[in-house]
């Protein structure tokens, strides 16, 4: 990566107009900006970007993905009368949108279902419980009219090159949890 | 060909105006951005975070609970909303725009407690930052600023260019990383078409789902395939961007058409990071077509 970031900054400060330009500023704007660049530069090659926010790591689709099996998570609310009501996590609570939720339910759905028996595993399902339980109470505080009583956390899979219809996913509950009224 | 390129020009033309400009474009995206998403939410969720970001892992357990409590979030969300205010409208502007950056990166980190950085916002973030810094309060602005003589065009052309860096930077970043840790199986190998079926499915953001439609039209997978190591080496070569106009309209259209495609199969939004392509363009020459004047202090 050291190396990839040679490439970009050797060619640019080779550039007599940017060599005028950056000296042209004052000397604490140009100590500025080299801390900058060289916080930006050192969050990516550091394992322990967390420390150096808000500059972090930038990586999006990096890991080759050799399974065809595509694993989501949906839910569902419950009436009062537990008629099924349709319910969406981000909906609840936009400010962790941008599928900031999604991961973060799809982190614990996996956690508490892939090795169901462990002690582990019974810490993750108190969390995700703790989780969706505060997520339908903040929907009963949005939603006074329209009450739920509780929520069902559903595991979706399918084969993504046997897909036919939306019948090819298999759909298990994997969790129910009771939700209080917001008073 | 050394000498060419050593004596190639900047194409950058950066103004008291094209910043002041800036500063109000950008800190009218944040404005919104906070105003948009209540962040009090984040009070009746439990805290199971196993990373905090920097500061927050040295904030003890007993302030953080106060911090994440419904009515500290709530002051927080309206003191910020206030001081962005301020920083777009351009009043007591250097003061108010340092403050909406502290407040901006301690909201970005109050919501890594709960989940994950969302990397189309922090160049977003960094601008705001940059704006603070060099001197963006010498037009539109609502207060009366004394006119700094001794400031040069070149303050203006070197923040506008160090903004555009740091875009070019942060696709440079992701494309190399891809590269590097990916290698070329990510490219050969089924990981896109994984990725584009997953997000579509499980993304709640939106209500339309087109991948229905590629699962009809199997041959749009190998368009998703196709697509991807070339996005990839249009985002390794984002730093051309800084030294060429032609590549810069290039990359600019395409990036569009690229972050247009994701959000339609794949939901993920990169309206924020779209709209900083502003910076691209010549501001001062955009605003003098609108006639835009300039009050205050860069009139003179």
């Amino acid at each position: 990566m050291a190396l990839f970031f040679l490439f970009l900054f050797l060619p640019l400060v080779n550039i007599k107009a940017f060599q005028k330009l950056f000296l042209s500023v004052s000397l604490g704007k140009r100590v500025f900006m080299l801390t900058v660049v060289t916080l930006m530069c050192y969050a990516q090659i550091s394992k322990r970007w967390t420390l150096l926010y808000p500059f972090v790591q930038f990586a999006m689709f990096t890991r080759p993905i050799a399974s065809k099996e595509v694993v989501y998570y949906e839910y569902e609310g419950l009436s009062a009368g537990k008629s099924p009501i349709p319910f969406n996590p981000t909906e609840v609570v936009p400010i962790l949108r941008q599928r900031r939720m999604e991961k973060k339910l799809h982190l614990l759905g996996d956690a508490v279902t892939k090795v169901p028996a462990s002690n582990k595993a019974a810490l993750y399902k108190q969390n995700l419980t703790a989780t969706i339980g505060s997520i339908g109470k903040l929907y009963n505080k949005k939603h006074p009219h329209s009450q739920i009583s509780g929520l069902r956390m559903y595991k979706c899979r399918f084969n993504m090159d046997r897909y036919q219809n939306d019948s090819s996913i298999k759909k298990v509950l994997i969790l129910e949890a009771n939700v209080e009224s917001h008073q | 060909m050394i000498t060419k390129f050593t004596n190639l020009p900047l194409p950058v033309n950066g103004t008291a105006r094209s910043l002041g400009f800036l500063r109000i474009f950008i800190f009218a995206i944040w404005f919104f951005y906070v105003l948009m998403d209540p962040i009090q939410d984040l009070a009746y969720l439990p805290l199971t975070a196993e990373e905090f970001v920097s500061f927050f892992k040295i904030i003890p357990a007993s302030y953080l609970k106060v911090i994440l409590s419904e009515p500290f979030l709530v002051t927080f969300r309206y003191i910020t909303l206030f001081f962005l205010v301020l920083s777009a409208a351009g009043v007591f502007t250097r003061s108010s725009m340092a403050i909406s950056c502290g407040l901006l990166v301690f909201h970005l980190g109050l919501i890594k407690c709960f989940s994950h950085l969302q990397h189309a916002e922090l160049p977003l973030l960094y601008a705001a930052i940059l704006l603070a810094v060099f001197p963006s309060a010498d037009a539109f602005t609502i207060e009366r600023r004394r006119y700094d003589s001794k400031r040069s065009a070149q303050d203006y052309s070197m923040a506008v260019f160090f903004i555009m860096f740091i875009v070019c930077m942060a696709y440079f970043e992701v494309g190399v990383f891809r590269v590097i840790r990916g290698g070329t199986g990510i490219f050969t190998g089924n990981s896109m078409k994984y990725w584009t079926i997953l997000y579509a499915f499980s993304d709640q953001d939106y209500d339309f789902n087109f991948s229905r439609v590629f699962f009809s039209y199997p041959v749009l997978f190998n368009f998703v395939k196709i697509g991807f190591p070339v996005i990839t080496l249009l985002e390794i070569l984002a730093p051309v961007a800084l030294i060429s106009k032609k590549f810069r309209f290039f990359f600019i259209i395409s990036m569009i058409l690229f972050h247009v495609v994701v959000f339609l199969t794949m939901k993920i939004n990169f309206g924020g990071m779209s709209l900083l392509y502003i910076v691209f363009f010549d501001l001062d020459k955009l605003l003098s077509k609108l006639s835009w004047k300039v009050p205050y202090a860069a009139r003179a």
